[in-house]
């Protein structure tokens, strides 16, 4: 918006003249200046509001005392100039919130010479979105002490940042929610220098390391789009929990301790998928969620022809998580037969009292070879494994071969407390074949055992 | 108008408050509608209420739109109250979502009122420290001056200009970052 305004065509008029259209009185610069600054910060535009120097006399600087602040589409140039020109009064700037448009690409220096600017406004909420360039990442922002600011946002695309200690004269003393989108950090450091804050969230990070959360205080804890190798979060205040990310290695470490949480989202894919220790089959994503008060894992785990022997201990991986009751297996079988994996899942998954195994076999292969190292180590159907908790099984896509009737076998021999189990067939299976009559069989022989076999034929 | 607030509510009829305008009209609302204004809320909870409130610089026609307001909003204050106190968007949420457009309807149409009125409201709304009406009447200020140059937001609100052409360029030299 560009004001024109030609002086030689200017009314001029004495302070009771004659309005324009309309006529009348000059209402609103009759308005006591806090009204005023209210209906000027109602234009959400410092610019907007700074033209308005321009109708009177009564209007001129008017802006420098506005209690919200709201820059867009502004030069970094023409911000350090507005932002010099902001008055300090004993009234504090309420809201600063500057979006820089992702034509300006800034360098590391230039956006914390920005953000010292802004701290010497002190507000108490910020909203800070630039754009800096890839290759200058490893040049960390200083980021100043922002004495006053509770809600801080941050959204610094291809930028990392550090925040010096007190001492150093940084921190988010007052933070008590922090967003922060597009730019590396150290959580633990981060989460140091903000000693009361509530709520953090954060969004499309890369290369973070380990999400270290030690905070008294912390009771929502927000992350997605990140890549990490582990979380070690000590909150005994917080209730919601949701991370979403990829691990780009096997060396996922996990600590846990938030004992009010209430509710948790965790889901993660990997990049480089967990092969399991001696096997062909790889985890390629897991969920951990919080669900009335019991903890659901979900495992989906997938064989591949290709793969040379894994190296994962899945029992010592599966170990670091919260304890869980409820385990959704799913398994990618490929055509393979997949009995030694579940159990070797199962082994480590003691504590289940509810299990859903659900069986997709892409068929993107001939049924395996004679000796396929899938059915390795062969005595896994001799095997004795504790499932003492275990009440309730639902299988889905059987289809009724040997080794899954074997399967079968095995779990009810080792869940002393079974009490239900639905087993729904494959749909390329009919349930006329001699594998559904076995499994009927099997099942009818376990007299306290509520069981349903269904097929989608 | 003065049957604005004339007590259509039975059951809270214990907890009813007389408003007085400045040109002496009395208004009876409920406690409820009254203590969405907190410079009311202040007058009850100090007991400074018996025999009526005393508005002197709120007229009868004002006070009545004023109190319209008030009953269509105090039914949602306690939810706007909690989203702005906390972080949580539950409270928020909970709210049903058809009473707030139905609410935004209302709020539209009450702000189809001449400009003389509109600034009453504003002044009414400041001096009453009604934040939402404050906030609804301002934000209808500002939307009417957005886009606008000086010269047509001068002639919409009888705008003076008294700045000579000197006190102008000055004006654009300081903020010319506002003009680039």
């Amino acid at each position: 918006m560009e004001f024109r305004s030609d002086p030689r065509r200017r009314r001029v008029a004495g302070p009771c003249g004659p309005g324009g259209a309309g006529g009348g009185v000059d209402r609103i610069s009759g308005l006591p200046d806090d009204l005023l600054l209210h209906v000027l910060a109602r234009l959400r535009c410092a610019r907007a509001a700074a033209h308005a120097s321009l109708l009177s006399r009564r209007w001129r600087g008017l802006w420098r005392y506005l209690p919200e602040l709201t820059f867009r589409e502004i030069a970094p140039g023409a911000l350090d100039a507005a932002l010099a020109q902001v008055a300090r009064t004993e009234l504090p700037l309420s809201l600063l919130d500057i979006d820089v448009p992702p034509g300006h690409r800034l360098s590391p220096a230039r956006v914390a010479s920005l953000l010292r600017a802004a701290a010497r406004a002190a507000p108490a909420e910020l909203s800070f979105v630039v754009w800096g360039l890839p290759e200058d990442r490893p040049t960390a922002v200083e980021v100043p002490r922002f004495h006053r600011a509770t809600s801080v946002k941050f959204a610094m695309w291809n930028l990392a940042i550090t925040l010096p200690d007190e001492a150093e004269g940084g921190g988010f003393p007052v933070a008590e929610k922090l967003s922060i989108d597009g730019c590396i950090f150290d959580f633990g450091a981060l989460i140091s220098r903000c000693p009361r804050l509530r709520l953090l969230q954060a969004r499309c990070i890369d290369g973070i390391g380990t999400i270290t959360v030690h905070s008294p205080t912390i009771e929502s804890l927000d992350v997605d789009g990140v890549s990490l190798r582990g979380v070690d979060i000590v909150a005994p205040l917080l209730k919601k929990f949701t991370l979403m990310g990829s691990y780009t290695r096997r060396d996922l470490s996990v600590s846990f301790s938030a004992p009010m949480v209430q509710d948790v989202h965790w889901s993660a894919h990997f990049s480089t998928w967990w092969v399991l220790t001696g096997s062909m089959w790889g985890l390629c994503r897991f969920s951990l969620c919080l669900e009335e008060g019991a903890y659901r894992l979900h495992l989906r785990i997938e064989a591949q022809d290709f793969w040379l022997t894994g190296d994962v201990n899945l029992k010592q991986k599966i170990a670091q998580f919260p304890c869980f009751s409820v385990l959704k297996l799913s398994l990618v079988t490929c055509g393979h037969i997949y009995g030694a994996t579940a159990l070797n899942v199962l082994e480590v998954c003691t504590d289940i009292k509810r299990l859903t195994l659900v069986i997709y076999d892409l068929k993107v292969r001939k049924p395996c070879m004679q000796n396929c190292r899938c059915d390795q180590p062969y005595n896994w159907r001799n095997q004795n494994i504790s499932l003492a908790a275990l009440e309730e099984v639902e299988i889905e896509g059987f289809e009724g071969a040997e080794h899954e009737v074997d399967l079968l076998k095995l779990i009810l021999k080792c869940a002393p407390m079974l009490k239900a189990m639905t087993v729904t067939l494959s749909d390329e299976v009919s349930p006329c074949i001699s594998g559904c009559e076995e499994i009927c069989r099997v099942l009818k022989a376990c007299p306290s055992l509520k069981w349903s076999v269904y097929s989608l034929h | 108008m003065a049957s604005a607030g004339s007590g259509d509510e039975k059951a809270a009829a214990a907890a009813m408050i007389t408003l007085i305008s400045s040109d002496n009209e009395k208004f009876e609302v409920t406690e409820a509608t009254a203590t969405l204004s907190q410079t009311i809320r202040h007058m009850i909870e100090d007991g400074c209420t018996d025999g009526g409130v005393p508005l002197p610089n709120v007229t009868s026609k004002i006070l009545a739109r004023v109190i319209e307001y008030c009953k269509k909003h105090a039914t949602a204050a306690a939810g706007e109250e909690g989203s702005s106190s906390s972080f949580s968007d539950a409270a928020f949420l909970e709210v049903d979502r058809a009473f707030l457009e139905e609410l935004e309807e209302f709020d539209d149409a009450f702000l189809e009122v001449d400009r003389a009125t509109l600034f009453d409201l504003i002044l009414a709304a400041n001096y009453l420290d009604i934040k939402g009406l404050l906030n609804l009447t301002c934000q209808k200020v500002a939307d009417s001056v957005k886009g606008k140059t000086p010269e047509q937001i001068r002639e919409m609100y009888n705008i003076v200009n008294d700045l000579t052409p000197e006190e102008e360029a000055e004006i654009r030299r300081e903020t010319q970052w506002a003009f680039e």
